[in-house]
């Protein structure tokens, strides 16, 4: 597998400048980033507010460009300006607030305005269209107003809409933060399904740890910089460290990790309900089942 | 004591248009003094509907809405009065932050209600220091602090309102663990210094399970469940028929139980279900001991 992203000594600063044009004040919200994507994966980045999770988002689709360091997207360097069109092809964004991104009256139209305006044929337009709305299962709604649709529904518009550029690359910012639990549901579905059938890699942002625990990889931000990367299973097994970079664990990994404090020997980093069964029945090979079990002991 | 009663609250959105569509139907409920009240719904259900009954900032189309036995929605009910009583933090109330400083933006509300510039400012630095917002960021801009900060600001310039009841309409959406915790430990600490009476709201059922003490659940419009967070999410199969879940614990510990295991099932927290496997695995250990 190829690496969609590739980022090398990656720094950015804020600068702030007075009136004349003169440096007030610069803030370094990336420190020295280096990191791969691998094409094809479902990565998740986690970090609390200000940790630089944004700043890194829209260097993926050359919205910023490095102060210092490089970034390509599919072998093309964000720093060329001449590789933008080519950039944001590449890799599509989807923002947090499903009422800032629909820019059409009707749902069918919102989603051909990116491949329009890249000059994609109309004939394969409404072709890219119809699938893009298939993929994130919104067909029903093609000729709707979308001003009448719920928060999950808008933001899966969002999402076809960059499906119907056919990204390779897909970057979603705290896209389901103002959704509700169903809502919430229905795009990461929408957005799992791209990763396994259309091959699409995904880079998700979010604060809800629950939706990290399907990702092939996790990446942690804190202050600028990669705190923690690895599997969901290696990152939520260092509970004590994220409590510090003040982010959570799933409530299973925490229970789990709160017994095993108290001596039971249950293993780093469960993550599932069924995992978590799986272990304790071991524990108490089948004792403590009420009455019945007790006479079973016997 | 009762401080807010609703005797069969109807609202009707757009009556007579195309678009017309009854928000709330029949809605009876009583708010006693000193409750901490979650409420919950999926999108959609009515709770900010319900929500902005509460001040009178929406007119229900039909039944009666008491305040301290007074009836808000009689002709000539002094509503200035009733929205300092009844403070409301609407969704994202950040966006709402405006002054130049975070100070002036605490105190514009207490201004408004026509306090001398002394006493409005006396008045938000208490509301400051309850929310635990530092003597050195009153002179910042609101705009310079983070997500969670901004949003204890502007919960900050409701209480300087002095309100007897705090509302807030999903306080923790879209905000960090971290941030999120704090802003619910700091209701958690108001309700707990102040005694007021608060109400929220929420999609998380995990923090209205750690937080509130009694539960309301509306669904289309109607108020369908009002009880402890014990028996209302004792009743989770129901819950998720209305789009809504209980907490994940409760699932686990029903898994459990179902499995055989002598487990209690109405548990909701992290820390409830921990103590309850415990012992259960102590037990069975004294069990082996005795052998």
């Amino acid at each position: 597998m190829g690496k969609i992203i590739q980022a090398l000594h990656l720094i950015h600063d804020y600068v702030q400048k007075d009136e004349n044009g003169n440096i007030e004040s610069k803030n370094r919200v990336l420190r020295d980033i280096s990191v791969d994507i691998e094409s094809g994966s479902f990565v998740v980045l986690l970090g609390h507010n200000g940790s630089g999770k944004s700043t890194l988002a829209r260097h993926l689709n050359a919205l910023l460009q490095p102060t210092e360091g490089t970034v390509w997207i599919d072998g093309h360097d964000t720093k060329n300006q001449q590789e933008w069109l080519e950039i944001r092809k590449t890799a599509g964004m989807v923002f947090q607030n499903p009422d800032n991104q629909i820019i059409a009256s009707v749902v069918e139209e919102d989603v051909a305005f990116g491949p329009e305006n890249m000059g994609v044929p109309t004939e394969e337009i409404w072709q890219r269209v119809a699938k893009s709305l298939e993929s994130v299962d919104m067909t029903v709604y093609r000729y709707h107003s979308p001003n009448k649709l719920s928060g999950g529904q808008k933001q899966r518009i969002a999402i076809a809409g960059i499906m119907a550029m056919h990204p390779s690359c897909m970057v979603l910012d705290e896209a389901t933060a103002m959704l509700d639990p169903a809502g919430r549901r229905e795009v990461l579905e929408a957005v799992h399904r791209l990763n396994k059938e259309e091959k699409v890699t995904v880079i998700l942002i979010t604060h809800h740890m629950d939706e990290a625990v399907d990702a092939d990889r996790v990446l942690v931000m804190d202050k600028g910089q990669i705190a923690m990367d690895g599997t969901p299973k290696e990152v939520f097994s260092r509970v004590e460290e994220l409590q510090k970079l003040e982010l959570d664990v799933p409530q299973i990994t925490e229970l789990a990790w709160q017994l095993k404090q108290q001596g039971m020997p249950l293993s780093d980093g469960i993550l599932t309900q069924e995992r978590f069964i799986q272990e304790l029945e071991q524990i108490l090979q089948h004792r403590g089942r009420g009455m019945q079990g007790v006479t079973d002991s016997i | 004591m009762s401080l807010i009663q609703f005797e069969n609250v109807n609202y009707i959105y757009g009556v007579g248009t195309t678009f017309e569509k009854q928000a709330l139907k029949n809605i009876c409920f009583t708010v006693e003094s000193g409750s901490f009240i979650g409420l919950i719904g999926h999108t959609g259900s009515g709770k900010s509907t319900l929500i902005q009954h509460m001040n009178g900032l929406i007119r229900p189309t039909s039944g009666k809405i008491y305040f301290h036995d007074e009836d808000i929605t009689a002709d000539g009910y002094k509503k200035k009065g009733l929205r300092s009583k009844v403070g409301i933090v609407f969704q994202y109330p950040e966006y709402q932050l405006f002054e130049i400083d975070v100070l002036a933006d605490v105190a514009f509300g207490p201004k408004n209600l026509g306090l001398s510039q002394e006493e409005a400012k006396k008045r938000a630095i208490e509301a400051l220091q309850l929310v635990g917002i530092k003597e050195e960021q009153y002179t910042l801009s609101p705009f310079e602090l983070s997500g969670g900060q901004k949003r204890r600001v502007a919960i900050a310039g409701v209480l300087a309102m002095q309100p007897e009841v705090l509302i807030l309409d999903e306080p923790a959406a879209g905000l960090d663990p971290g941030s999120r915790r704090e802003i619910l430990d700091t209701i958690a600490h108001l309700y707990k210094e102040t005694g007021m009476t608060v109400i929220l709201s929420s999609h998380s059922m995990e923090d209205m399970a750690e937080y509130a003490r009694r539960l309301l659940v509306m669904n289309q419009g109607e108020l369908v469940m009002d009880g402890t967070p014990k028996e209302i999410f004792g009743r989770y199969k129901e819950l998720e028929k209305m789009g809504l879940s209980a907490p994940k614990m409760t699932y686990l510990m029903h898994s459990l139980a179902e499995k055989g295991y002598d487990l209690s099932t109405d548990i909701l927290t992290v820390s409830d279900a921990a103590g309850e496997i415990l012992n259960l695995w102590r037990k069975t250990r004294m069990e082996d001991g005795e052998k």
